[in-house]
């Protein structure tokens, strides 16, 4: 790493949500700033620090969950007001602890997202966007999807208000004076926004996190859109929770900080205006918890610059640019305790001790209270827990992350439809299956995760199977006192492995439809089609014709789903993906007691098709397969030796040459080929379904053995001419 | 705290390494030279100190043309276990000792020739050298030792394949076998059983009579003398382990495992605190110590099944005083102080909860909070109808006492279930108050069950996690039943106690529904019925000190018998024991084993023969090439005839094979179960007296044995 940054640990607070940390800013700019910092138990505490050792300034009392943390100041005074959100209110302080402002913004949601630019207050709720000036509501919104982030600024040509509000179904909307000018369409599910100005001129450039862990440059000033990814997810893809531009390195330029949710933080060099100019990352640290909240600036020592993370649990430290084995005795050659860290430290150790004491005795009245009859109640508040469960395009699996403000000492899953869970090489629990008691159960899989000590985050693979719906249900048990289990749940949907896209790049794609018909509303056909599918929005468009397009991650076939009121038409190359839907929806329409007229079209060039699209795929693997075992027998040979090189063929040359290569592919592939096999099979049992043929075991098997000794016209055949599979 | 400690050299062996055949040999007395077994059924030797040019070989090593540093020795069989000790007495060079699925090879690779090589009908699964310079192979049933001539010289049954054996001070050898069991024998006598949850694959003697072990599924930990220290589980296995002091700390060595995922971590013996680490690209195939950079300095040396070599040395400046160690310091206490603060929170929330309690407007049943005063109760028993249709087993009943529900419940217990826990969760329709769990204990042993039950409302997002832990006795299948017919078999001894005490015994050691009370003044009786084969069991003491267990199950009677002694802590007990049917069964078996030695015998003399025909058919075949092609073709048909019958006899010798070893595994297993009737020194006598009749194949003498413990 070309940097090198020390960690310190300056505090811990309560459980944090995202963007509650800011810098206040110091008087002049080599000074320490002060650090504001807001959690979820409502208390917002600014402390600056000297000598390594917190000096807290101001703490507000306890209250409702703090839920954003902005700092400004009206044009022309420093930007030393603190703002936070609570609910639907918006309190603001200034940097000695006064409260100036309470103000009730009337919106009929929770507070979601804050941004405050001079004296313009922009709030968005889910689906709510408000903008007030001075207090005073000017305009809002309503967006059928939900708003994640919002962020506000004056336009550097035409110097209007712009605002730009990030939506989860990969949607960035551009709004003036409260009314959409642009929507501008993303690759991926975006997680923050973030203004890059470049000190040389006034150029803004507007930068998104996204939720696959990538970063895209907008290009605003234009309103073309997407302009390019700044930074690509090939090798982290857990999700962007907060950046910051800051000089790190000290060379007049400013890099990209990057927080994730998996730990990392990031600092890239990166050049916004030039796309040949490539984006290098010159440090990494992992944190082992999400980071939440980060800014760059001088905290600890003047003159040093330094990063300022809180992470999920409310750890408060920094990544400075001082080097802290500075206590190095270089006459003995040992390493001392400076007098300061000792004091830190012998003064946390009587704070601890203090705590304890305070413990026990709390201890024993909670002991005393479940010993005596009394009608009195045990009342844990409920367990934090930080979750996402992301479907990973890249392998066709979901991933479940669970992370805790305290050390996790089990997880129990159960799901009640068809999932395997996978090994993650990084996650060190210990995962024990259980026997299911009878066979009628509806439960598939009961396992446990016991988790080595001081696990506070746990990583874990799902692989579903399209065609299976059902729950997952995570039993997490901490190990904190007095013990309790907090239980999430999790949908998996029928075609879970698709995901949304908003177009499809090829036009020549054969197409079957399935056409429906039936006195259900628009929302009832928007309902039913979330259940089946991810990434649907919460509400549909009832301006006009609904259409959805999705794509599938494993045969990467697309899914159209146009539907209006008693009218639903949905286009696939993939007839499994059609039964799927047509399966599930007169599930659901049937538990509404509404009918459904079905009227299915199927294009026989779809079987040929998506068979094409496996193939290479197929084979490719095959060959892998074969240069692996290939692979065993070269290495007896003394191939370490130049000489025996080149008496080898050409092909096994090449075999030799790809030996990293070979072994990472089936290291991130694991069983990829029965996944594929499972294809073609479900492929033809639900094209069977769909044409009302019957399907035997010995079809399978043949088609299995097509399969194995790979006959593109034998599949073909099996599938067309259902009937006779006879063999030449 | 992790330090970081960087390897002092690397290298590429290239090529695959079996995983756990890797040692280190001083051949000429001096230099150590790293020896692995291949997966390609060769040894490599890696020797970076050879002079080069003496390249007149003769013998079995192979040099390697390209890089002086190898050497390769042709097995042309799976390696099964490979070491070097100095076995030749008053020579400090170490010999080669490499065992497959059937011989030994002992080897001096400084002299090149063999000193020995010997088939071992028992199989060979581990090697090593202890009790003065003794080689001892532990086989599918029992261990060998031989002296440096290649002379049997000690035997001692083991009830199944051993998977490690190591050596401790004082002539104490460990063995672990793939029935669970750690034995340590002290010279010939079996001095504890330590009984593991899966089959032990390493076993490590430490110095103060601790010992480290690794179990395949993935525990590792420390005994001193018969009491755990610690141990740790982890998904992956330990492959490999060694004592090094890598950190140079004044209380001694550290404790290296390598792990089947590559990584290699260094613990402190006494408690398993994690040091250090660091991994490899691919599995640990071995971990050994050697002076290997001849710098005085003992390396640690890491070798992956990747064939590469990682290098690690003893490294002080680290250990002491790292530079992140004050920030470790405030890292560690502000961690602590975060959960201090989270539980206080937890239980001032609580309070407040309670006081403001009629103000609370949202339904408390979805937050999970329950009555203060709600307990689990837990009631073990042995289900007693049946008449059901599932299976007998032993009932785990657990209920609350109130309106509370149990929504799952997690066991966490070792050796009876697949994994490490079982879950019960019950379908939304089928939430209780109370349930029963039903186990099935595989073995007789004391079990400890942990259970978490948790406990909340139906629609709850959040339960109170209770917890219970409970001790389920040796003898948990058995359940008492009154029988008219004692079975036929029994084991009768004389031992001298109370029989009050006696009664305290079998209560404790049989889930019983009310406890038996001494109802009779001269003796007392309990038959049982056992859960898992609906045989009988009778225990009967008299007042005079006789008693006889009725079981036609030897194997149950010798756990009897052994944890009885156990408990009244009998050093020496001497017994009759009558089982027909085993007799029976070893008379057959001694039969078949001498049966599969003829024939093996007959078959060896047909390979001998059919080689004789190969040589002469090749040799035929040339020399027609030159005048008659027919007859040629003729010869080559004929070869490939005689090649076939030659690959079936192979396969008839493999069967043979493998059944002699069921067999001769069978016939120690009861040997070793019958001395486990008798306890300590007649024990220990009985086993000596069946070796010999075994060597003599005197099946009456053995038989004699087996009922009253002497010839």
């Amino acid at each position: 790493m070309e940097l090198q940054l020390s960690r310190v640990d300056y505090a811990v607070v309560g459980v944090t949500n995202k963007n509650c940390l800011r810098l206040l800013p110091a008087s002049t700019p080599k000074d320490q700033s002060k650090v504001a910092i807001a959690d979820s138990e409502g208390i917002l505490q600014v402390f600056s620090v000297k000598k390594n050792d917190i000096q807290l300034h101001f703490k507000t009392l306890p209250g409702p969950p703090i839920i954003s943390l902005k700092v400004a100041g009206a044009a022309g005074t420093p930007n030393d007001k603190i703002f936070t959100a609570t609910g639907n209110e918006v309190k603001g302080y200034t940097k000695k602890g006064k409260l100036f402002l309470v103000f009730d913004s009337g919106m009929t949601e929770n507070i979601n997202s804050m941004y405050v630019l001079g004296n313009e207050l922009f709030l968005c709720g889910r689906h709510i966007y408000n903008h007030y000036r001075d207090c005073k509501d000017v305009g809002s919104y309503l967006c059928g999807d939900t708003i994640v982030d919002v962020i506000a600024f004056y336009m550097t040509k035409s110097k209007r208000l712009t605002s730009l509000i990030a939506c989860e179904s990969r949607m960035i909307r551009v709004l003036e004076h409260a009314r959409l000018i642009a929507s501008l369409e993303i690759e991926s599910s975006p997680t923050v926004l973030h203004i890059y100005h470049s000190d040389d001129d006034d150029v803004k450039t507007v930068l998104f996190g996204t939720v696959d862990g990538q970063i895209g440059i907008l290009n605003i000033e234009t309103l073309q859109g997407f302009q390019r990814w700044l930074i690509s997810n090939e090798k982290n893809s857990s999700p962007i929770v907060c950046m910051d531009s800051y000089d790190m390195s000290g060379n007049g330029q400013k890099n990209l900080i990057l927080g994730r949710q998996d730990g990392n933080v990031e600092i890239y060099y990166v050049n916004v205006q030039d796309e040949m100019d490539s984006t290098s990352l010159i440090f990494l640290e992992n944190c082992n918890e999400s980071i939440m909240g980060m800014q760059c600036g001088i905290v600890a020592a003047p003159g040093y610059d330094e990063i300022l993370i809180v992470t999920y649990s409310g750890r408060i430290l920094g990544l400075t640019t001082q080097v802290t084995d500075a206590n190095f005795d270089g006459s003995t050659g040992n390493y001392i305790f400076s007098s300061d860290t000792s004091t830190r430290i012998n003064n946390l150790k009587g704070e601890i001790e203090n705590l304890k004491m305070k413990l026990n005795k709390e201890r024993e009245k909670y002991q005393e209270s479940t010993m005596n009859s009394f009608m009195e109640l045990s009342a844990i508040s409920l367990i934090p827990i930080n979750s996402t469960f992301i479907l990973d395009k890249n392998n066709a699996s979901y991933t479940l992350i669970l992370e805790v403000p305290t050390a996790i000492d089990n997880i129990l899953i159960e799901c009640n439809c068809k999932i395997n869970l996978l090994d993650v090489e990084k996650n060190t629990a210990v995962i024990s299956y259980s026997k299911i008691s009878h066979s009628k159960a509806l439960t598939y899989i009961l396992a446990t995760y016991r988790c080595q000590i001081n696990t506070n985050r746990i990583e874990l693979k799902i692989q579903t199977t399209e065609g299976h719906k059902g729950v997952l249900q995570a039993y997490i048990s901490p190990v904190l006192q007095p013990k309790c289990s907090r239980l999430l749940q999790f949908d998996i949907k029928a075609l879970s492995l698709h995901y949304r896209v908003t177009e499809y790049s090829d036009l020549n794609r054969p197409f079957s439809e399935l056409k429906l018909k039936g006195s259900f509303s628009l929302a009832e056909m928007h309902n039913w089609i979330s259940q089946c599918l991810p990434e649907v929005p919460e509400k549909p468009d009832f301006s006009n014709d609904t259409t959805l397009f999705f794509q599938s991650s494993i045969l990467n076939t697309v899914l159209v789903c146009i539907y209006k009121k008693g009218d639903a038409e949905f286009k696939s190359d993939n007839l499994m993906t059609l039964n799927i839907l047509k399966e599930v929806l007169s599930v659901e329409a049937t538990k509404k007691k509404i009918k459904l007229e079905f009227n299915l079209n199927i294009n026989d060039e779809c079987i040929n098709h998506v068979i094409k699209i496996i193939e290479p795929r197929l084979l490719r693997h095959k060959e892998f397969l074969r240069n692996r075992e290939l692979l065993e027998a070269l290495n007896e040979l003394e191939i370490v030796e130049e000489e025996n090189v080149k008496y080898l063929s050409d092909k096994y040359k090449s075999i030799l040459d790809k030996k990293s290569e070979l072994n990472e592919h089936f290291k991130t592939y694991p069983d990829y080929l029965e996944r594929l096999y499972e294809s073609v099979i479900n492929l033809h049992i639900n094209y069977s379904k769909l044409k009302g043929l019957n399907q035997s075991k010995q079809k399978v098997d043949l088609l299995k053995m097509y399969l194995d000794n790979y006959s593109y016209e034998g599949i073909l055949n099996l599938f067309l001419n259902g009937s006779e599979t006879k063999e030449e | 705290m992790d330090k970081h400690i960087r390897p002092v050299f690397t290298l590429e062996l290239g090529y695959k390494i079996l995983a756990g055949l890797v040692t280190i040999g001083k051949y000429d007395g001096t230099h150590p030279c790293l020896t692995v077994a291949t997966s390609t059924d060769k040894v490599l030797i890696h020797n970076p100190h050879r002079k080069v040019n003496n390249s007149n070989q003769v013998g079995k090593v192979i040099w390697s043309e390209s890089n002086r540093e190898l050497a390769t020795l042709n097995i042309n069989s799976m390696v099964t276990a490979l070491a070097a000790y100095a076995v030749l007495p008053n020579v400090s060079r170490d010999i080669l000792i490499i065992g497959t699925a059937t011989n030994i090879l002992v080897y001096d690779v400084h002299d090149n020739r063999d000193l020995f090589f010997k088939e071992c009908e028992d199989g060979v699964r581990c090697v090593t050298v202890g009790n003065g310079q003794m080689i001892l192979v532990g086989g599918n049933s029992s261990v060998h030792g031989y002296d440096h001539l290649g002379n049997d010289v000690f035997w001692i049954a083991v009830g199944d394949c051993v998977t490690s054996l190591s050596c401790l001070p004082d002539q104490k050898l460990i063995v672990s076998s793939e029935d669970f069991y750690i034995r340590i024998f002290k010279g010939g006598d079996l001095e504890s059983e330590l009984n593991e949850t899966e089959a032990v694959s390493n076993l490590l003697g430490l110095p103060n009579e601790k010992f480290a072990y690794s179990v395949s599924n993935g525990t590792i930990g420390v005994y001193e003398k018969t009491s755990r220290l610690w141990r740790v589980k982890s998904k992956n296995f330990a492959i490999s382990m060694l004592s090094y002091d890598l950190l140079g700390r004044t209380t001694g060595p550290q404790l290296i495992t390598g792990w089947s995922n590559g990584k290699i971590d260094c613990r402190t013996l006494t408690t398993g605190e994690v040091l250090f680490k660091d991994t490899m690209n691919s599995s640990v195939a071995g971990i050994v110590e050697a002076d290997y950079r001849s710098c005085g300095k003992c390396d640690l040396i890491c070798v992956s099944i990747d064939g590469e070599v990682k290098g690690y040395t003893k490294t002080k400046a680290a250990a002491e005083g790292s530079n992140g160690i004050e920030q470790d310091t405030i890292k560690h206490l502000l961690s602590q102080k975060q959960a201090l603060l989270m539980e206080l929170k937890h239980y001032e929330n609580n309070v407040k909860f309670n006081s403001n309690i009629m103000n609370e407007t949202e339904s408390y049943e979805a937050r999970g909070v329950i009555p203060s005063n709600t307990r689990l109760q837990i009631v073990v028993t042995t289900n007693s109808d049946i008449e059901t249709t599932s299976e007998a087993h032993v009932e785990v009943y657990i209920c609350t006492n109130n309106s509370t529900i149990i929504k799952a419940v997690i066991l966490f217990a070792e050796g009876i279930f697949k994994g490490e826990s079982h879950v019960v969760h019950p379908e939304t329709s089928k939430l209780a108050s109370g349930m029963s769990i039903p186990l099935y204990l595989p073995k007789d042993v004391p079990i400890d069950i942990h259970l978490k039950a948790l406990i909340g409302y139906p629609n709850s997002v959040q339960f109170h996690v209770f917890e219970i832990t409970k001790q389920l006795p040796t003898f948990s299948m058995y359940r008492a039943k009154q029988v008219h017919v004692k079975p036929t078999s029994w084991v009768e001894f004389q031992i001298n106690e109370r029989l009050q005490r006696l009664c305290m015994w079998l209560n404790q050691n049989f889930i019983l529904s009310e406890d038996i009370e001494l109802t009779s003044e001269d003796h007392l009786e309990l038959s049982l019925e056992c859960l898992r084969d609906k045989t009988v069991l009778v225990i009967r003491f008299d007042i005079s000190g006789k008693s006889v267990i009725f079981t036609d199950n030897i194997f149950l009677a010798a756990d009897l018998v052994q944890c009885l002694a156990n408990y009244l802590k009998i050093e020496g007990l001497e017994s009759k024991a009558n089982f027909p049917k085993e007799e029976e069964n070893l008379k057959l078996l001694m039969q078949k084993l001498s049966d599969i030695q003829e024939a093996r015998l007959k078959l060896d003399t047909d390979v001998a023969d059919k080689f004789g025909q190969i040589r002469n058919l090749v040799v035929a075949a040339e020399d027609f090439r030159i005048n008659d092609l027919t007859e040629m073709l003729e010869c080559y048909r004929e070869l490939d005839n005689v090649n076939k019958s030659l690959i079936n006899g192979f396969n008839i010798k493999a069967q043979n094979y493998s059944e002699g070893i069921e067999t001769m595994k069978s016939i120690n297993n009861i040997i070793q179960k019958a001395s486990r009737v008798r306890v300590g020194e007649f024990s220990t006598k009985m086993i000596g007296h069946c070796r010999n009749a075994i060597k003599n194949n005197n099946i009456d003498g053995l038989i004699k044995i087996l009922r009253t413990g002497e010839p």
